[in-house]
């Protein structure tokens, strides 16, 4: 279940380069979801933004490994 | 010793080579087979499959290389050719290839790998990288912890190779006393999967052939390949009805947590075994992706970079490529040389003008298709082509597609071939539909040769290169228009899963780029060897055919013509020597024949003959001499001086006599021979298929600015773009490598205007795609629909184009001087 923390929810888009944040959830359908998961991208997990342009793609890095995300892709994953 | 999920002879043991991409699997499957195997096609799928065979002690070992994935979900073409050669060949060992680098995401597979009843073993790949990077892996306790046998390897120096293969077969064979250890799900999971474990059990219908945890985990995920093969209602039901109350108890629904679980568990044994002792980022990446992927330098740079390659392409293979067209002329030489010299036969026809003419007019392109796969294999070897697709995708969202598409339509600028098999890794369908048909609007290496004749025949030198970039962009401005409108039309919604793997910068290794280059112009080879190689044969056949008896003139006599002339040219000529009868009678034999090698000159015939022998070998040899463009030289060195003015005067009237033999004997006896034949195979060709044909097209392709010849051409075309200036050459009977006065270039040039000629150009670029292509989509799109949808697509477009840019261009007055 998600926590609800005092910070608040935000699109992985809207991310700065730079910081780090944790993954909420995921707006999506199963394949979205599928896809993600098995890229390492679920609840809980760290993410750091290493690029985001603010439109076009947001480059992530996580579980050690850098992601190249589509900007609808990363307007749909949650994060806080 | 029994093999654990074979019922057929031991000693055969299949591994599967499974593995996220960028792991180095491939690499370590190079490594087992030494780039030993043939490329085919799953039956039914459209994924290729790697396949590898030997003996390692004693055993016999056959490799298979699986495609990339992250997960064995149904959601990916990838994942379901996965699972499904797993489930269905039934594999004696899984070797599961792990990127050390980002050992936690890796291992998801391997989770999923578990619950399959196959013996598994791990290898732990770019363990190097790994150990700079100063991340330390307890192997033992890893292994120990998850259960599976674990292998270090370095792929790319082929280090832990052996020791992988001896532990992959130890495994296939204790199989059944590996202790399994599969992921916890936590015990409302683990209770309703038992239960439809029991289920199953007693219901014993068609699951048989899957492990029975593999199985409920899948049911339970919802995942449709499964429900799709499990017809039984109750199973289905019961699944169903176990993920509802799970979602409901839980509050998220099975699959996410299990997904969790699966991650919790790697984490678990991670942080026991594994140790980070610097926390290094991907640097040096960093920096230069810094730069590369920069707003502002990030486009220019990569044009910077698609322009140098296809520079290196065009300028490095013109060489290689002459040197080959001059192979195949030799072949035909050789071939032809089995008739006598003018025999005119069906057969010889056939092989020299029909298959070696056809082929080969494809095969001399191989040198630009390998320089540009090699360039291509090396962005994409340094991990450049990731940050290409993530720098285009913005321009690519703008007509529907994704960055993921550039590098396939980038292929295309070689062949469309290797292009469409390189969507396959789009994802998603509707992108790889698209991106497909779009391709051959991709100039492709075969339209190059039409370019080259055209261009200079009708373009000053400094618009030339103007004019050829002006075609490519041309097919390029199309192909986002036609992007475009597929996407607001059959193909609506763009999907949204663009997620794509950025690795670090590799130092890429030069085995691995050669195999990366080889393997689409291995593809452009075997099309040239089936496909155009039966359509040139269809061709010819066509051309040939009806034959026709009764010609316009009569070439037998003409060539008889010819033939006394040549004689008679011959008789000048043993005068000028001072030969005998007897003596013109010999050097008549040789030189009629074709056969001017000194060697050839047997002596031992009576003196009178044997001094007018080393006449003719000494003036065979003048002639040898000149042909090579040489200068005669007075053969021995005697020091007298008297003897050497003789022997230079001697050589200055061999010479003579030589050069007279060459341009008035024999030159012209070839020319017109040559003329000959073509007259009339021209004849013969307006009279075949083909030619009425296109004499019949020709009304359809008026308002383009074509004629007969030109239609009937196209024909040719449509096998292979290549094949279009072969089938000019015949019929304007000329050959086309000819220089000077009447070669094909100046045929052209007289006949047609340039605005006609970019018309030309204009529409094989667009049209009419080659055989190849269409087998080919028909292949990775599954229907034929989709081929000839794109085949009758871009035919339309193509006259739609050439019509308006003619008419317009007839009515403006431009360029039809």
């Amino acid at each position: 279940m998600a926590e609800l923390s005092s910070e608040e929810v935000k699109p992985l888009s809207l991310i700065k380069p730079g910081k780090n944040v944790r993954l909420v959830s995921i707006t999506g359908g199963r394949f979205l979801q599928s896809r993600l998961v098995s890229m390492g991208l679920l609840q809980g997990t760290p993410i750091e933004v290493v690029k985001n342009r603010g439109n076009g793609p947001v480059i992530v890095s996580v579980k050690g490994s850098r992601l190249v995300l589509g900007r609808g892709m990363a307007q749909k994953i949650l994060v806080n | 010793m029994q093999l654990a999920h074979t019922k057929k002879k031991p000693g055969v043991i299949k591994i599967a080579l499974v593995g996220n991409p960028n792991s180095g699997r491939t690499t370590i499957f190079n490594n087992f087979t030494g780039f030993r195997r043939p490329v085919g096609n799953y039956p039914g799928v459209t994924v290729k499959k790697e396949e590898g065979e030997f003996i390692v002690d004693g055993v016999r070992v056959k490799v298979v290389d699986l495609p990339g994935t992250y997960s064995l979900t149904a959601y990916s073409q990838d994942e379901l050719v996965v699972r499904r050669y797993i489930l269905e060949e039934k594999p004696d060992v899984l070797v599961n290839v792990l990127n050390a680098n980002n050992l936690e995401r890796s291992l998801y597979l391997a989770t999923q790998l578990m619950e399959l009843d196959i013996p598994l073993v791990l290898a732990l790949n770019m363990s190097d990288e790994a150990k700079t990077r100063g991340i330390e892996i307890d192997l033992g306790k890893l292994s120990e912890l998850i259960g599976i046998p674990i292998v270090p390897t370095v792929g790319h120096k082929g280090e832990g190779m052996r020791e992988l293969l001896s532990q992959a077969i130890k495994v296939a064979y204790k199989s059944r006393e590996q202790k399994r250890i599969t992921v916890n799900y936590g015990r409302d999971i683990e209770d309703e999967l038992e239960n439809l474990r029991q289920l199953i059990q007693r219901e014993g219908s068609s699951t048989n052939t899957y492990s029975s945890r593999w199985l409920v985990v899948k049911l339970l995920e919802n995942d449709q390949d499964i429900i799709a093969k499990i017809r039984d209602e109750k199973i289905l039901s019961a699944a169903g009805e176990a993920a509802r109350r799970l979602e409901n108890l839980l509050g998220e629904r099975p699959e996410i947590i299990m997904a969790e679980r699966r991650y919790g568990f790697i984490s678990g044994a991670c942080q026991e075994a594994v140790k980070t002792t610097v926390e290094t980022r991907h640097k040096m990446s960093d920096k230069v992706d810094d730069v590369v992927m920069n707003d502002a330098l990030g486009i220019p740079i990569l044009l910077l970079v698609m322009y140098a390659i296809f520079y290196l392409t065009f300028t490095l293979g013109e060489g290689p490529q002459r040197a080959i067209e001059y192979l195949f002329g030799r072949l035909a030489v050789f071939v032809s040389s089995f008739w006598p010299v003018g025999a005119v036969s069906p057969l010889k026809s056939l092989l020299v003008e029909g298959i070696i003419g056809g082929v080969g007019g494809v095969v001399v392109f191989l040198p630009y298709i390998l320089l540009l796969f090699l360039g291509i294999a090396l962005l994409e070897d340094t991990g450049y082509t990731a940050r290409a697709a993530f720098i285009m995708d913005r321009l690519m969202h703008k007509i529907g597609l994704h960055g993921k598409s550039f590098i396939p339509l980038l292929v295309g600028f070689g062949c469309s071939v290797p292009a469409i098999i390189a969507t396959r890794t789009l994802e998603s369908r509707r992108d790889r539909l698209v991106t497909m048909l779009i391709i051959p609007l991709m100039s492709c290496g075969g339209r190059f040769p039409i370019y080259a004749m055209i261009i200079p025949a009708f373009f000053a030198t400094r618009w030339q290169a103007p004019v050829l970039w002006m075609i490519y962009l041309t097919g390029i401005i199309l192909a986002i228009i036609s992007a475009h409108l597929l996407g607001k039309t059959l193909f609506k919604e763009l999907s949204e899963a663009f997620v794509m793997e950025l690795p670090p910068y590799r130092i890429p290794t030069a085995k691995s780029i050669l195999f990366h280059m080889w393997q689409p112009a291995w593809l452009f080879l075997r099309k040239a060897g089936t496909v155009i190689f039966g359509a040139s044969i269809i061709l010819w056949v066509l051309a040939a055919f009806p034959h026709k008896r009764e010609f316009e003139t009569d070439y037998t006599t003409a060539r008889f013509e010819a033939i006394k002339s040549f004689k008679s040219g011959l008789d000048t000529l043993g005068a000028r020597l001072g030969l005998s009868s007897a003596g013109r009678e010999m050097l008549g034999v040789y030189l009629a024949e074709g056969r001017d090698d000194p060697g050839l000159l047997n002596s031992g015939y009576e003196t009178d003959i044997d001094h007018e022998a080393s006449v003719i070998a000494e003036f065979l040899r003048a002639v040898d001499e000149l042909e090579k463009g040489g200068e005669l030289k007075a053969t021995g060195g005697s020091g007298d001086p008297a003897a050497r003015h003789e022997a230079n005067a001697k050589a200055g009237d061999l010479s003579s006599v030589a050069s007279f033999y060459l341009e008035e004997v024999k030159y012209p006896l070839k020319k017109n021979l040559a003329q000959i034949d073509r007259l009339r195979q021209n004849e013969q060709l307006s009279y075949s298929m083909t030619g009425r044909i296109g004499r019949a097209l020709e009304n359809v392709l008026k308002p383009l600015g074509f004629d007969w010849k030109i239609s009937t051409a196209l024909i040719g075309g449509l096998a292979a773009k290549e094949l279009f200036i072969a089938q000019m050459g015949i019929i304007y009977a000329v050959e086309e490598s000819e220089q000077g006065k009447h070669s094909l270039k100046e045929n052209i040039r007289s006949d047609y205007s340039p605005l006609a000629a970019v018309c030309i150009m204009l529409f094989l670029l667009i049209g009419t795609p080659c055989v190849a292509t269409l087998v080919v989509i028909r292949k990775e799109s599954g229907s034929w629909g989709w081929a000839f949808l794109q085949w009758g697509g871009l035919t339309a477009m193509a006259y739609l184009v050439t019509l308006v840019v003619y008419q317009l261009g007839s009515f403006l007055g431009i360029g039809i001087g």
